[in-house]
């Protein structure tokens, strides 16, 4: 470094210095960790991509035959298959963002694969209900785990259970997603095969507490974003405002609280179509937009994440036919 | 690595009219133009934390600004490249005489040249002071204090904090509770949570270091990518430096930017009263007439612009009656403990001190008066090989051996507080530089005291890096900051200026920049100096309004 200081003749010493300099203690040179992906983002977005694609068509395919469910069930299979496809792009991302390092960290994308495979097929037909049960309690069993992988991922970095690591360590919601999922699922299921009330109840309790678990994850992330984006406050104020609707109709079903939990549920909805488009945008806002979406897709919020308000949404759907009076799926 | 091909060193930008668009590549926004022959409101001197803020300050107030800055006017996003070499551009290199005990070394780590000021190349630790240190010599019994009250400048804080979207911790862990700070904190870098690691197995409190990065979008300004070239310059806006936020403000709000404009001297009438300011600029000297100057050229341009413009009037300077301006130079002192780690660390990853411990300001359990706050680390390749060299004395096979462990170091860094002492000061040199400008002697050392404070710093520093697990531990010593040269105060005959900048000899002559400081304080100085500019615009704007400026 080039300094057009002049230093006068001085009598004492600058920089007094002590210690054993690392140099002459070590000679060799530690050998460099591996915590850089290995995957390269674009071959990561085809195979996401293609995962996903697979599990469709594989839904599509097991639901060729067997006889058409019901409406309900049909939202609920769709809701499942939705937040799960959800949770199958945020987890292939940000476990590949985290070069696999375990590997449980797979589970995640393939269990998600299923039951997005598995959502499909139930929503087009009734037959084989017990291997897709086995799948959705597999997702659900899965997301449970994945919250204790995610709150122990927390912990264990200095500062415990603070803001820093709620921001940055593994979100603690996601698995929820998984959860959900596997609990929509299962909902189609019974909506076929149980009393349509108690399906409807179930399923209802599930998509509001599901919304209110959603604010709790899209809050925190928001608030680390500073709400910089005023439209950052919808999610928080209509997904609560929805989950209470959604509570309030499945407890005591009137037609008023029905209608109303219905036109909150269609602005859910929306607003996770409209969310993707906000997120996609926050991506080209970060250094060099989406010409550089191989960083800005991983540092950006999750274009993934907005639709899996609709997957809640079409659950709730489901809860709310259900429990219509004098209405069978 | 290919240097950045870039006019803005040999031409100025900021002229006919418009002034580079730091957010666009290429761009430009319009600039308002005054004549230099009819009187302004302010000639201000310098674009740092404090030109620029009173530039925007008083400019949105409705009066006419012509701000001055011997640097060059950059947009980052085109004209700064990932290369130290290259960046050097962005510190103040002209050619300074050091001497005193501990002679102090200029550039990359005390001053920069560029519209923006030191900002530009600063490493946005935006910490708040303590609020008895206001009053260090009425409550803590050493020390000036400052002609401000601690809740006033909390106030201003609150303010700058949100004028550069300070991204600090949701709680933090020292003195009175304030607001919520504007973004959020960033996510700990690995050398951040050495610190944490090493202070949570000794029990000590540390925090998330507030920092003047974006961790959010704002604007067009792009939110930090964390490659850590933060302190050459950060080329992606993400550092809110003042180039990027009251410079724009200011443009915006109707002041004029002269780039590559060296103020070399400050007219002054026959009734010793400042009339405008001679500068260089475009290989010529020219003359701006105003009816006030405002200086705000930091702690060794400040005082070496006042000595110099000596007149009849002043014969030992302006506002030089009390003999202090000049004195009572301050730094911080920066000593460091380095260490090696098993981890890789990368420390150059992110901002570099995204996490501090300030325990050794707020206890005064200690054996020497001030206080220090230390940091994670990160420097560059070259920096830190520069350290090297300059504090071991190694090189060749043993530098590049040491150079082997970089991507394992980790360090913990004070930002120390110095005593203002009267013979640590700027003076002027009998020789002359290429403008025939007097070359600033700068003498500097260190007291006992401050001995005592980065000897107990060293020590506390060691015991938390080898409880985080650092190995084969070593020490340099460095400064860094400078604060003083023009001390802001209550009485004519201990101060240079009073508690509105202004000085006490001339009444259209202010002061407002790092060079205010009594005393220094155990944090670094940029978010106070743009508090205390903050809350000196409001005063000299009410002096405007009531007609007592000129
Ligand atoms: C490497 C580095 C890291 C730092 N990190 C931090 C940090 O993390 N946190 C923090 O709070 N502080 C930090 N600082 C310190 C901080 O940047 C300075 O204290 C602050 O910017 C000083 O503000 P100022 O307005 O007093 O002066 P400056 O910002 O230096 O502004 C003075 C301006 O005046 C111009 N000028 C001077 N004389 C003349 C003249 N005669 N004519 C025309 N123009 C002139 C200069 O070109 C310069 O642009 C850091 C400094 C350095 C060097
Ligand atoms: S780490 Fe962040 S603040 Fe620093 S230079 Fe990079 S983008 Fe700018």
């Amino acid at each position: 470094m080039a300094f057009s200081t002049r230093t006068q003749p001085s009598d004492s010493h600058p920089a007094p210095c002590h210690g054993s300099p690392p140099g002459q203690t070590r000679t060799s040179r530690p050998a460099p960790s591996r915590r850089q992906p290995e995957t390269a983002p674009a071959t990561l977005v085809r195979a996401t991509g293609g995962g996903l694609a697979l599990a469709v068509a594989g839904g599509a395919l097991l639901g060729a035959r067997g006889g058409r469910p019901s409406r309900a069930a049909r939202l609920a299979g769709l809701g499942a298959a939705l937040l799960a496809g959800s949770v199958l792009a945020d987890s292939a991302m940000e476990h590949s963002r985290a070069n696999f390092r375990e590997r449980r960290m797979y589970a995640a994308p393939l269990v998600a694969g299923a039951t997005v495979a598995a959502g499909v097929a139930t929503a087009l037909s009734r037959a084989s209900a017990g291997p897709r049960r086995l799948v959705f309690r597999g997702a659900a069993l899965t997301g449970l785990a994945g919250t204790v992988f995610h709150f122990r991922n927390i912990l264990s970095r200095p500062g415990g259970l603070s803001f820093n690591n709620l921001f940055y360590r593994a979100p603690f919601g996601a698995p929820g997603a998984l959860v959900l999922a596997g609990g929509l699922g299962l909902g189609a299921l019974a909506a076929e095969e149980r009393e349509p009330r108690a399906a409807g109840r179930a399923l209802g309790l599930l998509g509001a507490g599901g919304l209110f678990g959603l604010t709790a994850e899209v809050g925190l992330l928001h608030f680390r974003g500073a709400f910089q984006n005023p439209a950052m406050y919808a999610p928080v104020t209509a997904v609560p405002a929805t989950g209470l609707a959604l509570a309030a109709a499945t407890l005591r079903p009137s037609p008023a609280r029905l209608r109303l939990a219905r036109g909150a549920l269609a602005l859910t909805s929306v607003l996770g179509l409209v969310g993707t488009g906000f997120h996609a945008y926050g991506v080209s806002r970060g250094n060099g937009g989406w010409r550089n979406w191989t960083q800005n897709l991983f540092q950006g919020p999750p274009v993934a994440a907005p639709p899996s308000l609709a997957g809640i949404a079409l659950g709730g759907f489901a809860a709310l036919r259900l429990l219509a009076p004098g209405r069978r799926g | 690595m290919s240097a950045v091909v870039s006019d803005a060193e040999t031409r100025p930008r900021a002229a006919e009219g418009r002034a580079p668009d730091v957010f666009r590549p290429g761009g430009w926004v319009p600039m308002r133009r005054y004549s230099e022959n009819e009187p302004v409101d302010f000639a201000i001197v310098g674009t740092g934390c404090g030109g620029s803020v009173l530039a925007a300050r008083l400019a949105e107030a409705g009066h006419s600004v012509v701000a001055f800055d011997a640097g060059a006017f950059y947009r980052p996003l085109e004209d700064f490249a990932s290369d130290e070499r290259e960046q050097e551009k962005l510190y103040w290199l002209d050619e300074r005489i050091s001497g005193g005990a501990d002679p102090l070394e200029f550039g990359s780590n005390n001053s920069g040249k560029a519209v923006g000021g030191t900002t530009v190349h600063f490493q946005m630790v935006a910490l708040r002071w303590r609020p008895e240190w206001f009053k260090a010599r009425s409550l803590l019994g050493y020390g000036h204090d400052w002609p401000v009250d601690w809740r006033e400048m909390w106030h201003y804080y609150d303010l700058a904090e949100d004028a550069m979207k300070i991204a600090g911790p949701v709680r933090y862990p020292w003195g009175p509770p304030r607001g919520r700070y504007p973004y959020r904190e960033h996510e700990l870098s690995a050398s951040a949570l050495v610190l944490a690691r090493g202070c949570e197995a000794l029990g000590t409190a540390w925090a998330p270091t507030p920092t003047a990065s974006l961790s959010a979008p704002r604007g067009l300004a792009h939110p930090c990518v964390y490659r850590g070239f933060c302190k050459i310059g950060c080329a992606t806006n993400a550092k809110q430096s003042m180039l990027v936020t009251f410079v724009p403000r200011a443009l915006a709000a109707g002041a004029e930017i002269r780039d590559l404009a060296m103020v070399g001297r400050i007219e002054t009438g026959r009734d010793g009263r400042v009339t405008g300011v001679r500068y260089h600029r475009s290989g010529a000297w020219r003359l701006q007439k105003a009816r006030a100057v405002i200086v705000a050229g930091y702690s060794i341009e400040t005082p070496r612009l006042l000595l110099h413009s000596a007149c009849p009037a002043h014969p030992d300077g302006l506002a030089n009656s009390s003999g202090l301006v000049g004195t009572n130079l301050m730094v911080h002192s920066n000593h460091a403990v380095w260490g090696v780690m098993e981890e890789e660390i990368r420390w150059y990853k992110g901002p570099p001190s995204l996490a501090v411990c300030e325990r050794w300001n707020y206890d005064d359990d200690k054996d020497f008066d001030g206080g220090y706050a230390f940091m994670s680390q990160g420097p560059l390749p070259t920096d830190f090989a520069t350290a090297l060299v300059s504090n071991e004395g190694v090189f060749g096979h043993r530098l590049r051996r040491w150079m082997g462990h970089y991507n394992h170091m980790a360090g913990l860094k004070i930002v120390g507080e110095t005593q203002a002492r009267d013979e640590n000061r700027v003076e002027l040199s009998e020789e002359t530089d290429a403008l025939g400008l007097p070359v600033p002697k700068v003498t500097f050392g260190y007291c006992d005291n401050d001995r005592r404070l980065f000897t107990h710093a060293q020590r506390f520093m060691r015991a938390v890096l080898d409880a985080a697990g650092g190995r084969d531990l070593y020490e340099t010593a460095d400064t860094a900051h400078l604060m003083g040269g023009c001390r802001m105060g209550v009485d004519p005959a201990s101060s240079v200026v009073n508690a509105d900048g202004r000085s006490w000899d001339i009444d259209n002559l202010f002061v407002c920049d790092g060079s205010l400081f009594p005393t220094g304080g155990g944090v670094n100085p940029s978010l106070t100096i743009v508090a205390n500019s903050l809350r000196i615009a409001e005063r000299i704007k009410a002096l405007a309004r009531r007609g007592e400026i000129g």
